[in-house]
């Protein structure tokens, strides 16, 4: 290529005008040529600079796209989403399974002393109270066989 | 200027304190029987209470029995105490022995929506010169014939 044309074609490289085949042309000149002049030797460096860079890039993006094809990528977002949903899915059947547990069995919860010692057995305990409360009845049930008596006697005493 | 911080930091304590105290006046009590002998306490949740063939309403029951003689009149005082909070329903006195029902009815703001909600509380003593019960039920809506038929009335 000529000189002159070289630096036409450089102008216009620089003001954007250059199309794909002339950049082409350009870098392959500055790739082949022997000797240039110093006002050159720059721009030789840059479009190489350029070629290195782009060669690079268009490398990555190969290694990428062989790396990870996209049908893989959104097979395995697919399969990841499809894992969290059964994950959910199963949590959510063990929460509403032990509710369905916790509302049929009881709750035997109590605390219970006797004689300083803590009763474990709910059995134990039970009885504890069966005889706590049947003590009390009997006082009770005592109690209120005087008031009836007052009251009978009350009754008489109108009559 | 710092008094005033320490009266506010005093009270934001306190508040909490007598906020349980009014709740639970029977816990201190319990705490108190729970390691002595001749003594016992029981709390109980309603399930347990429906095994005992109990169902009034009633969310859970506190019972203390001191059957050691020379602690009834402790007892008695530390009852009479704790009753100043209710209203007295029935009292009878026969042959040496007292037996005494309270209520209460505690009336709470629910957490949604400000509907008013009502706590019933019943207190149950029995004291005579061998032995002194109290029993505290407690719930929404006891059923006050169904809860005494657990002592016989």
């Amino acid at each position: 290529m000529e000189l002159n044309k070289v630096n036409i074609l450089i102008n216009k490289y620089f003001d954007g005008n250059t199309s794909r085949d002339e950049e082409l042309a350009l870098a392959k000149y500055f790739a082949e040529c022997d000797y240039l002049p110093d006002n050159l030797l720059s721009v030789k460096q840059m479009f190489e600079s350029l070629h290195v860079l782009s060669e690079a890039t268009s490398k990555t993006e190969v290694t990428k796209q062989q790396a990870t094809p996209r049908w893989r990528v959104y097979a395995r977002r697919i399969g990841m989403g499809v894992a969290a949903s059964v994950i959910f899915a199963i949590s959510l059947i063990a929460i509403f399974d032990n509710r369905g547990v916790a509302v049929d069995e009881p709750k035997m919860d109590f605390i219970c002393y006797v004689d300083g010692h803590e009763i474990d057995d709910w059995q134990v305990a039970q009885a504890e109270a069966d005889r706590i409360l049947s003590g009390v009845a009997d006082n009770m049930q005592q109690a209120m066989s005087g008031i009836n008596m007052v009251e009978i006697a009350a009754l008489k005493n109108k009559n | 200027m710092i008094y005033m911080k320490r009266f506010i930091l005093l009270i934001m304590i306190c508040l909490p304190v007598a906020a349980m105290a009014q709740v639970d006046p029977l816990a201190p009590l319990i705490d108190k029987y729970s390691s002595m002998e001749k003594c016992s306490t029981i709390i109980m949740s309603s399930d347990m209470l429906k095994s005992m063939g109990v169902d009034a309403g009633v969310e859970y029951m506190q019972v203390i029995s001191v059957d050691n003689p020379a602690l009834i009149s402790e007892f008695r005082s530390e009852l009479e105490h704790v009753a100043k909070g209710y209203s007295l329903l029935m009292s009878v006195n026969s042959d040496g022995s007292n037996v005494r029902i309270y209520q209460v009815i505690q009336v709470f703001k629910s957490d949604d929506g400000g509907k008013r909600k009502e706590q019933q509380e019943f207190l149950m003593m029995s004291l005579n010169a061998n032995q002194g019960v109290a029993v505290r039920l407690v719930g929404n809506d006891i059923k006050l014939n169904e809860a005494t038929s657990l002592i016989g009335l």
